[in-house]
């Protein structure tokens, strides 16, 4: 099956089509959306403005990233699922070949590496540097990279409509 | 007010942002993005009314941590306020009559009001724990506020 069928097929589908015309649920799922964002958005901020010294200097990293974790994975799960909801209602006429879209997918993989790499290398060694301030180089570019790709990632999304 | 709306319509700015290819969308991005910002430090202010909080005995007592964290929250609203204005501006008209639009810019002045004014003054009580019923529910109104400011928002388009 190809990516064009595939995104045929789901904007065919009677749920997408009840959906795409329905002006209660379409502004309701998007302001959830939007709220996960700012949750989502807002919590990794925190914990990249911590890695970088910017802020909460008087806690400690991991403290820190074990109480903002559950938050940024709710939003996280809150925001994928609302997506994919908004994603179907013209999952062909607008999301299968919008060059924006496909940005943002990746960039959002990106930041999902880029935790990724943080959390297998020097997070590892938090205990090293847990209270300290400054923290290593190493923990500073991975807050700067998640700062800057969940920026690129809100650039991307509303520039989807204007390509 | 309309008149002043009609006017602010025909500037040369408007007519850019509303013709130009990535104005709007540079415009638009730079709102939504503020907004998360602006919305999650009012949140962890209300968030900590609420009785959530990051360590178990907070350096800070919640009036010093109000204040702090307000500073950049007003920083990121003037992002937003100037991005909205320039949006706003761009279909001044439409926006003006728009029943949603005008909810949206109420909730809006009334959070702002109520997270400069009322929360400062709820937070100079010591914090407790758990939080007093009167503080979590000064907490759930605020968060419930910019809920309903993005929700209005989003219904700008479907009423």
């Amino acid at each position: 099956m190809s990516l064009f069928s595939l995104c045929h097929a789901i904007e065919l589908w009677p749920f997408s089509q009840a959906f795409a015309v329905d002006i209660f649920w379409i502004p309701a799922v998007e302001t959830t959306h939007l709220v996960s964002l700012a949750l989502l958005v807002g919590s990794i901020t925190t914990f990249d403005a911590r890695l970088l010294g910017l802020g909460m200097r008087h806690v400690s990293v991991s403290r820190l990233g074990k109480r903002l974790l559950p938050w940024t994975w709710a939003a996280f799960s809150l925001n994928l699922a609302t997506g994919a909801l908004l994603f179907t209602k013209t999952a062909e006429s607008l999301y299968c070949f919008n060059s924006a879209f496909r940005i943002k997918m990746l960039l959002i993989l990106l930041a999902g590496v880029n935790m990724a790499v943080f959390h297998i290398t020097v997070y590892r060694s938090v205990s090293k540097w847990d209270n300290s301030h400054p923290t290593p180089l190493q923990a500073k570019l991975a807050g700067s990279f998640s700062i800057l790709l969940w920026l690129c990632v809100v650039i991307a999304a509303r520039w989807i409509p204007f390509v | 007010m309309l008149e002043f709306c009609e006017w602010l319509y025909e500037l040369r700015v408007s007519q850019t942002v509303r013709e130009s290819t990535w104005v709007f969308p540079t415009l638009d991005a730079i709102h939504i993005y503020s907004m998360a910002i602006f919305v999650m430090v009012m949140a962890a202010v209300d968030l900590r009314l609420l009785g959530f909080r990051i360590e178990q005995q907070p350096r800070q007592p919640l009036s010093h941590f109000t204040r702090r964290v307000l500073r950049w929250g007003w920083v990121a609203f003037g992002v937003h306020a100037l991005s909205g204005t320039l949006l706003f501006a761009a279909g001044a008209v439409d926006y003006y009559v728009n029943p949603a639009f005008r909810i949206k810019i109420l909730l809006v002045l009334l959070g702002v009001a109520y997270h400069w004014v009322v929360l400062p003054v709820v937070a100079k009580r010591e914090e407790a724990s758990p939080m007093p019923i009167g503080s979590k529910l000064a907490g759930g109104f605020g968060l419930l506020l910019w809920v309903g400011v993005i929700a209005a928002a989003r219904w700008i388009a479907y009423v």
